[in-house]
């Protein structure tokens, strides 16, 4: 079992999401870092779908109340475990008692600490990762966690690479079903727009503040999104939708950021730049 | 096929497609929310899950469009495109759902507040909005903004009003509402700018089942006032 002992901004569990049930207007959900959930998981020998803990900003401590090991990735943090530092992507052995400390965050925004086995939680729909109005909205102080206390074999797991986390990136595109509705003028202002995001940013999507895009605000009939559309708002603003996003919406569709781009977003944080640059290829 | 709008493939069957992203095909047919759309993209969804391809893992309904999310390591935009233009889906083909679920409403009161302010609104009296509202059969186009949402068509054009001018931040599940010439029920707490005229106690969203929802795109709702 784990404790929380103090909970910063924002703690939940998180694995590869809930598929299979987006008719029924159910949100994929899962880790917004999805490139950080499997290298946490894959140091571990986890499963890639092995529920993990996604800490959003710093603050955070976690106490371990049995042996385990734990691997952690993502942002990098000012960690430290008693009175040791220590790192992400690496394996590291934790003794019970141990307390896990998360300070400052120099670069990225969310941790992964996955830990030896995976964490025993509520499977809603196939995942542990959190579904609005269903799961306990946020993971708080004094909170216990279920894992499994077995020591881990020690050898070399096959890893996944980890995300090379770059704040001034641009993030990568292909055009969505409504791109072709701007204007030449507006579909360049876009791309050469610098867009702060907005506080208002959480899990569902991404509100960014920048030059307005001076439209005629038109919606759609209510038509598919998923994670990474990129919706323009009546206000000539775009909105990118993350991991817990709507299933369908109204807004145009301008831009659909590639999969692993999203990664890139998920370790940005309110008041980071976003800029945008198309391309042709899903790579 | 040509290349039309930018990004989009003209097929030869009334069907525009679009590579959304790397694991999603759009198909779009003319705007529009009418009935016999809902048949064409219904008929659609049978017919591609017939065929039961693999990889195939999502096929998401809108008023106009269906999103198939499929595995790459079977799949291509493209023999997605060529196994759909090879459907031959005529009317007869496809099959109506004509049963009925009845979904029991308690109207007005506290918990319909705004049934009244609606029925002023409208110049009707608040039993004539009930009736309206009770009397018709509704589609279910598809489900989205919540998990449950049932997006609805056939709301009678005298119950038409505009949202309300300032939102609640807090609706509670199972309120019946209507707006903008839509009526649904909202399946968990949310905020909402929809007059509120009802509750109802039918489950809409229950993530603990599987499906989590009794209803799919193409059933037919009717709400009784009890």
């Amino acid at each position: 079992m784990i404790e929380i002992l103090r909970s910063g901004s924002h703690i939940c569990i998180v694995d590869i999401g809930r598929e299979g049930y987006q008719n029924y207007g159910t949100p994929v959900s899962g880790a917004m870092d999805m490139v950080s959930l499997a290298r946490a998981n894959s140091l571990l020998g986890n499963k890639m779908n092995d529920g993990i803990l996604e800490l959003y900003f710093s603050g955070h401590q976690i106490q371990f109340h049995c042996n385990t090991h734990i691997a952690l990735a993502g942002a990098t943090a000012d960690l430290t475990l008693g009175d040791k530092n220590i790192y992400i992507d690496q394996v590291i052995k934790v003794n019970k008692g141990d307390i896990l400390s998360i300070g400052a965050m120099s670069k990225g925004c969310r941790l992964y600490i996955a830990i030896a086995q995976g964490i025993e939680s509520t499977t809603l729909l196939g995942s542990k990762s959190p579904l609005s109005g269903y799961t306990k909205e946020q993971i708080k102080k004094g909170d216990k966690i279920s894992i499994k206390s077995t020591p881990l074999a020690l050898k070399k797991f096959a890893t996944r690479s980890a995300l090379n986390i770059d704040r001034t990136k641009k993030i990568q595109c292909t055009v969505g079903p409504e791109w072709h509705k701007l204007s030449k003028l507006q579909q360049e202002a876009i791309l050469s727009n610098t867009y702060v995001i907005n506080h208002q940013s959480d899990r569902m999507g991404y509100r960014l503040d920048g030059p307005s895009l001076d439209i005629d605000p038109f919606q759609i009939l209510s038509s598919p999104v998923m994670t990474g559309t990129i919706q323009l708002l009546p206000n000539g603003l775009p909105l990118i939708l993350m991991r817990e996003c709507q299933t369908t919406g109204g807004y145009p569709r301008i831009l659909q950021v590639l999969s692993y781009d999203i990664n890139q977003l998920a370790q940005r944080k309110p008041q980071d730049e976003v800029q945008f640059e198309l391309t042709d290829r899903f790579r | 096929m040509t290349l039309l709008r930018e990004g989009w493939i003209t097929g030869q069957k009334g069907i525009d497609y679009f590579r959304y992203s790397a694991y999603s095909l759009l198909l779009e047919w003319p705007a529009s929310m009418s009935h016999d759309m809902l048949q064409v993209i219904n008929a659609h969804i049978q017919a591609i899950t017939s065929l039961d391809i693999t990889g195939v893992n999502e096929i998401v309904p809108g008023y106009h469009s269906i999103m198939i999310y499929f595995d790459t390591s079977t799949n291509t935009h493209e023999s997605l495109i060529d196994i759909i233009e090879e459907l031959n889906i005529t009317k007869a083909t496809s099959h109506e759902n004509s049963d009925i679920t009845i979904i029991e409403v308690t109207y007005g009161g506290a918990v319909g507040p705004d049934l009244a302010t609606v029925a002023e609104t409208l110049g009707l009296t608040e039993s004539e909005v009930i009736a309206l509202h009770a009397d018709t059969v509704y589609d279910i186009h598809f489900i989205g903004f919540l998990p449950g949402f049932l997006y609805l068509g056939g709301l009678d054009k005298k119950l038409s009003i505009p949202r309300r001018s300032n939102p609640r931040t807090k609706v509670p599940a199972g309120s019946v509402a209507l707006a903008a010439g839509q009526t649904g029920v909202y399946p968990s707490d949310s905020p909402g700018g929809w007059h509120i005229i009802g509750k109802t106690d039918h489950q809409l969203f229950n993530p603990s089942n599987d499906p989590p929802c009794d209803f799919t795109s193409g059933m037919k709702i009717q709400f009784k006032s009890i």
